[in-house]
């Protein structure tokens, strides 16, 4: 049979026996959309998950201080992380950002019109706002054009804001701290340092230069790529700070526990994810399985009749090969239509736009896996009637 | 036989012999049937149910193969064919109908005497004329593009005439081609079937239980307890 014979015939068939075919055609639509909907969505949701897991439980944030010293000794500690050790720890792989941080013991004078209350002080690089994922809940966070002009800005904490100014927006507004003055560019937001509410922020250059007694940078926060990066992050880290100053006085802490939890709760979504893919393709396939071998036994004649027409075994074969790699193919495109109605639906109810590169591997996945089960699916029908015997199939009611 | 008899022989069946084993038990279906069929001779196959007349027609399609016996097609041996040489055989050399004008589900007239070309690897552009010419003969060119679905039994048994002669074979098997039709369309089928012997050289195998059809024919032989009388 010459191939476009083979083709137009196949398509033929399919098109004709649409009503047959329309079960076997849903099951391939629904499976196909059901794939792409979990393959995009269920990887998006999945990350977005595992993310949020993260930040939320900083388990991939690395933090470098100085060891304790007794007070007795030392009343004003004056060691500090030199910028080459900052700039050398940059250079390890798989680190994301490094923050640095300075600050005051004891409380600041903070004072708003006639309202004066005491909080406690952190002087901040704009990198800090970046390793604890932090936003503004009002206003802006103050940026690295903040840091280079020394600009005279501040951020405050929830409760910071909460006790100055009650219900009023405090962006804009200015605030004496320690006699100078600072003007607010925003408030921060509850989740990202939930312990650091009741604390006002200022940029780290502008603090050393009007506010008394700020230490020198005496504490790195470090945000690894991922989990898997902070075991390698971690045994650089001395070798780094080596190169520049002693290492014998520093310490360095990860929040173990946490990390190991937010790996099994991530493992648990992956596995759940994993397994709903897996029954979507495991019923799609049976399903078209079932239909093709019944689809074989409901044309035994048919077959019985081509062969005493004279068609050969490989002629059966492929018609019954290319019939269910058309039907699957050409309900997969449809399937494809409704994936991506799926995933747009999805998207816009859970708010998480997947990223298109993840969905078009979806597709690409999808595609490839309906050539696989209209190939698979197919076989042992299409061998099943290219060996039947003329006899049998024509004397078959 | 003369040299001419031979030259017109197209079957030769000498000794051919199909028999079942069931539970150990040995079962003859066709004991030793000798036959000729010469070139555009109408055979008919007379016989009760079960007398092996099918069975005889499967052997000569190639459908089955015999316990015994042999078997000259146009002078050559055709039991030692292979399963891809049988079908060709069949696509070349025979056309086949059955009594109930099996037609292709779900395609139109011109499809389903499309088939045999198909199968014969035909130029698409040469199939048209070939399957006009072969529903001229058998009166159905208004038909061409009708669902075979809905046509009558004669009109059904017309087609798979159509189809049958399409590749040009060099006979007809044809298994109770009247079984399902009345009097005006049996007679009818025949018409067609002395038209196209007549014409084309075709020889003819029928096999039916109508002693009206089988007088039509050239010769007829009677299948009894599988003895050909």
């Amino acid at each position: 049979m010459r191939p476009t014979d083979l083709f137009r015939i196949s398509c033929i068939q399919v098109l004709r026996q649409y009503r047959k075919n329309i079960g076997v055609a849903l099951t391939i639509i629904l499976g196909t959309a059901g794939l792409i909907v979990v393959l995009t969505m269920g990887r998006s949701i999945e990350e977005s998950i595992c993310t949020d897991l993260e930040l939320i439980g900083n388990a991939t944030r690395i933090t470098i201080l100085f060891k304790q010293l007794p007070t007795t000794r030392y009343p004003v500690d004056k060691r500090e992380f030199k910028q080459e050790t900052i700039d050398g720890l940059k250079t390890i792989p798989g680190i994301d950002q490094v923050g640095v941080i300075a600050v005051r013991n004891g409380y600041v004078k903070v004072m708003y019109q006639n309202n004066i209350s005491s909080f406690q002080m952190i002087a901040v690089d704009d990198l800090f706002w970046k390793v604890h994922n932090s936003s503004a809940q009002s206003g802006v966070l103050f940026d690295q054009e903040d840091l280079k002009q020394h600009s005279a800005v501040c951020v405050l904490g929830q409760r910071t804001a909460q006790e100055l100014f009650g219900d009023l927006d405090v962006a804009g507004q200015f605030i004496s701290v320690n006699n100078s003055i600072f003007q607010i560019v925003g408030v921060l937001d509850s989740i990202s340092m939930s312990d650091k509410d009741r604390h006002i922020f200022l940029p780290i250059t502008t603090a050393q230069d009007r506010i008394s007694s700020v230490s020198p940078v005496n504490k790195i926060y470090i945000r690894c790529h991922s989990w898997d990066d902070v075991e390698h992050v971690i045994a650089s880290i001395p070798v780094v700070v080596n190169s520049f100053q002693p290492n014998d006085e520093i310490e360095i802490f990860l929040p173990e526990e946490i990390l190991a939890r937010v790996k099994a709760i991530a493992l648990g979504v992956k596995i759940f994810v994993q397994l709903a893919l897996l029954a979507t393709l495991l019923l799609g396939g049976i399903g078209i399985w079932n239909i093709m071998m019944m689809s074989v036994r409901s044309r035994t004649r048919e077959i019985g009749l081509k062969k005493a027409i004279g068609a050969e075994d490989h002629d059966i074969f492929f018609q019954f090969l290319t019939e269910s790699l058309v039907l699957s193919i050409s309900a997969t495109l449809m399937g494809f239509f409704l994936g991506w109605g799926g995933v747009t639906i999805t998207a816009s109810i859970i708010q998480n736009v997947p990223p298109k590169d993840l969905f078009w591997l979806s597709v690409v996945i999808g595609f490839s896996f309906s050539l696989i089960l209209g190939i698979v699916a197919g076989l042992a029908p299409a061998i099943k009637a290219s060996r039947m015997e003329v006899v049998n199939a024509l004397r078959y009611e | 036989m003369s040299k001419q008899q031979r030259e017109n022989t197209l079957i030769d069946l000498k000794g051919m012999t199909k028999s079942y084993t069931v539970n150990g038990q040995l079962f003859s279906v066709l004991p030793k049937i000798n036959m000729t069929v010469s070139k555009s001779e109408m055979v008919a196959i007379m016989g009760p149910s079960g007398s092996g007349k099918s069975t005889l027609l499967f052997i000569l399609g190639l459908f089955l193969s015999p316990t015994e016996g042999e078997y000259l097609f146009d002078g050559k041996n055709i039991l030692t064919l292979n399963r891809g040489q049988q079908a060709q055989f069949r696509r070349e050399r025979i056309g086949f109908v059955l009594q109930s004008a099996d037609m292709f589900q779900h395609s139109t007239v011109y499809e389903n005497v499309e088939y045999p070309l198909i199968y014969a690897r035909s130029r698409p552009s040469e199939r048209p004329e070939r399957i006009h010419q072969v529903l001229q003969q058998v009166n159905l060119t208004n038909r061409m593009h009708h669902s075979s679905n809905k046509l009558s039994g004669g009109e059904k048994q017309r087609v798979a005439i159509a189809r049958a002669m399409v590749n040009h074979p060099a006979v007809i098997l044809a298994d109770e081609p009247t079984g399902q039709l009345d009097a005006d369309n049996s007679q009818q089928i025949m018409e067609y079937f002395r038209s196209i012997s007549s014409t084309t050289d075709t020889a003819m195998v029928i096999v039916t239980h109508d002693p009206n059809v089988a007088e039509k024919c050239d010769t007829v032989l009677q299948i009894c307890n599988g003895q050909l009388l």
